[in-house]
């Protein structure tokens, strides 16, 4: 499998898809650190803007899959590599960490540039260092995640253009997934801060009432796991809040990575190349 | 006979439809194998099963005596190179990258072997063109110096000759007989291009709907074309005499038809029949060609 990986990271590197991607993640981390600072100059805080890419990275790791291993249907190459003598376990793994570490790589090269702009223009990030760390913890996890779901419909789809738009309508639909849950969760208890008009025409404040929206009890712990569970939840829920139940996460981000895998391999295995 | 690539009762099932049905196939070490068959016959499949792209529904097939269901298999398939259908190149790359690809594919120590490769399919100028700009004849030599790579005692080429001008052919026909001669490379190939096919095949194979219909050397298959004259005669028992004193090379076909090989001088022949009492009735010049042995064998109809 080593021989896979050096000759896949080789031809990565070399990917424009990846060179592309890169570039884009550069300009939209010099962007937030600068846009912030001009909108609000000395009270630019990098809390509000320094996870942000927990949010898109999902969408970079998406075209990525899609088009580095779709190349390996569309062009045959990966005929080349089973007639070399490669088992699909090993095909499929190598194209697996290849993909997470070129993305885990765009992630680091996001998160330097964003300091390096950031931090002459708005100061350090106003946490403490072993919170930053599970962040990070975290959002690689995440990355792992989104790469192992990519990868598997990557592999399984033979057409390069199909599997792109998969896996793009994939992450947007669990983001809209993500975006509704969490809403959900955010609801208030009850109601309060209302008025209402009296017989007599009078303006009174009303005692607070129990908001229907409310989620309570099973369907709010539902909600709440599968928020943990979403690679997009988890990029969310970074972004906007400040605790966030990091050991759940990561427990699911192995679930996920272990679920899409043994499925991925599996299939492969089974799957009909032309 | 040794040799390479063996299968019995092979077949391929996608859904309903049989591409192949109990194939059977013996590929000689050191020969270089024609494939023959109609569009849809099963040749691409078959090729796709032996480079581990698919896999047999039922049956078997062995590669330098592993058989397809041992984990050993791969090890066999290194062996191998293959360029099916299409050629397997990355386009972004120029053709030294792509051979390079293929070298850190197979985890060889250096890249010494390259620039041969480079020159043995003629891609030496192509210098940091990538193979996006190549030609279809370029991109169809570049997918053999990728095959020859791993340097392959079996090489598949699935329809090389696809889509290259005449010159293409010519020089694709001599890299083949090459890397045969040369280095005793087994060459498989599926082609339609029966005529040109001709030229190189030691073997044949012909493939009809997912089975093999007849193996054949081209020695055997030289003698069964081979250019005679057809005789309908009164009587072939006269006529064995007279050929016999001719010292001509014959076959009798029945009672009262035979085949002559070789140069007939007809007007003796008649002569000496009619002196013999035998009458000569009719006579037909009998030339097959690869493309009218198939025609026939087939039974005509489709084309090929």
């Amino acid at each position: 499998m080593y021989k896979l990986m050096w000759a896949n990271g080789r031809r990565m590197l070399r990917d424009k898809a990846f060179r592309i991607g890169c570039v884009c993640l550069i300009g939209v981390s010099v962007y937030f650190p600068v846009s912030y600072h001009m909108d609000l100059g000395d009270q630019a805080i990098p809390n509000n803007y320094f996870f942000y890419f927990s949010l898109f990275i999902g969408v970079f790791v998406s075209v990525l899959c899609s088009l580095y291993l779709g190349t390996e249907y569309s062009e045959g190459t990966m005929r080349n590599k089973l007639i070399a003598g490669h088992t699909r376990r090993n095909i499929y793994l190598a194209n697996l960490i290849v993909c997470t570490l070129a993305s885990l790589f765009a992630m680091a090269v996001y998160i330097v540039v964003e300091s390096l702009v950031g931090i002459p223009l708005n100061g350090r990030v106003q946490m403490d260092l072993p919170e930053i760390l599970i962040r990070f913890l975290v959002s690689g996890c995440m990355v792992l995640s989104f790469s192992s779901i990519f990868t598997l419909l990557s592999m399984l789809h033979q057409n390069k253009a199909a599997a792109s738009v998969i896996n793009v309508l994939l992450f947007f639909a669990l983001m809209l997934t993500a975006v509704y849950l969490l809403s959900r969760l955010s609801e208030s208890e009850f109601i309060e801060n209302y008025v209402y008009i009296d017989n007599l025409g009078n303006l009174v404040p009303g005692d607070p009432m129990p908001n229907p929206l409310y989620l309570t009890k099973t369907p709010r712990a539902v909600c709440e796991f599968l928020c943990d569970l979403l690679p997009t939840g988890q990029g969310l829920q970074m972004c906007t809040q400040i605790f966030f139940r990091w050991g759940r996460m990561m427990g699911c981000n192995v679930g996920i990575t272990a679920g899409t895998t043994l499925l991925g391999i599996f299939a492969f295995q089974r799957k009909d190349i032309k | 006979m040794e040799y390479c690539l063996t299968a019995e009762g092979l077949s391929k099932h996608y859904r309903h439809f049989k591409a192949l049905n109990g194939l059977s196939i013996h590929v000689p070490k050191g020969s270089i194998y024609g494939l023959v068959g109609r569009n849809g016959a099963g040749k691409t499949t078959l090729i796709r099963l032996i480079c581990g792209l698919q896999r047999p529904t039922a049956g078997e097939y062995t590669l330098y005596g592993r058989k397809s269901t041992d984990k050993e298999i791969t090890e066999a398939r290194r062996r191998m190179g293959a360029v099916v259908e299409t050629p397997s190149v990355y386009p972004d790359m120029t053709a030294e990258e792509n051979i390079r690809q293929q070298y850190l594919l197979l985890g060889l120590p250096s890249f010494d072997g390259i620039s041969e490769l480079l020159c043995l399919t003629g891609l030496e100028n192509t210098g940091k063109k990538t193979a996006r700009h190549f030609s279809l004849g370029m991109r169809q030599r570049l997918g053999i110096a990728i095959a020859l790579a791993g340097a392959p005692d079996f090489l598949v080429l699935d329809e090389p000759a696809n889509g290259l001008d005449p010159e293409g052919i010519v020089e694709m026909r001599e890299l083949i007989l090459r890397l045969n001669r040369e280095r005793q490379i087994t060459v498989l190939i599926s082609s339609h291009i029966l005529d040109e096919l001709s030229k190189v095949a030691t073997h044949y194979g012909f493939l009809d709907h997912g089975r093999m219909v007849r193996e054949v050397s081209a020695r055997d298959l030289e003698i069964a074309c081979r250019k005679c004259v057809r005789l309908q005669i009164s009587h072939t028992g006269s006529l064995a005499r007279v050929l016999d004193q001719m010292g001509l090379e014959y076959k009798i076909l029945g009672e009262t038809e035979a085949d002559v090989y070789g140069e007939v001088h007809l007007s003796r022949l008649v002569m000496a029949l009619s002196q013999e009492g035998c009458e000569v009735l009719g006579m037909q010049e009998h030339n097959e060609s690869l493309e009218s042995y198939f025609m026939s064998l087939m039974g005509g109809g489709d084309h090929v």
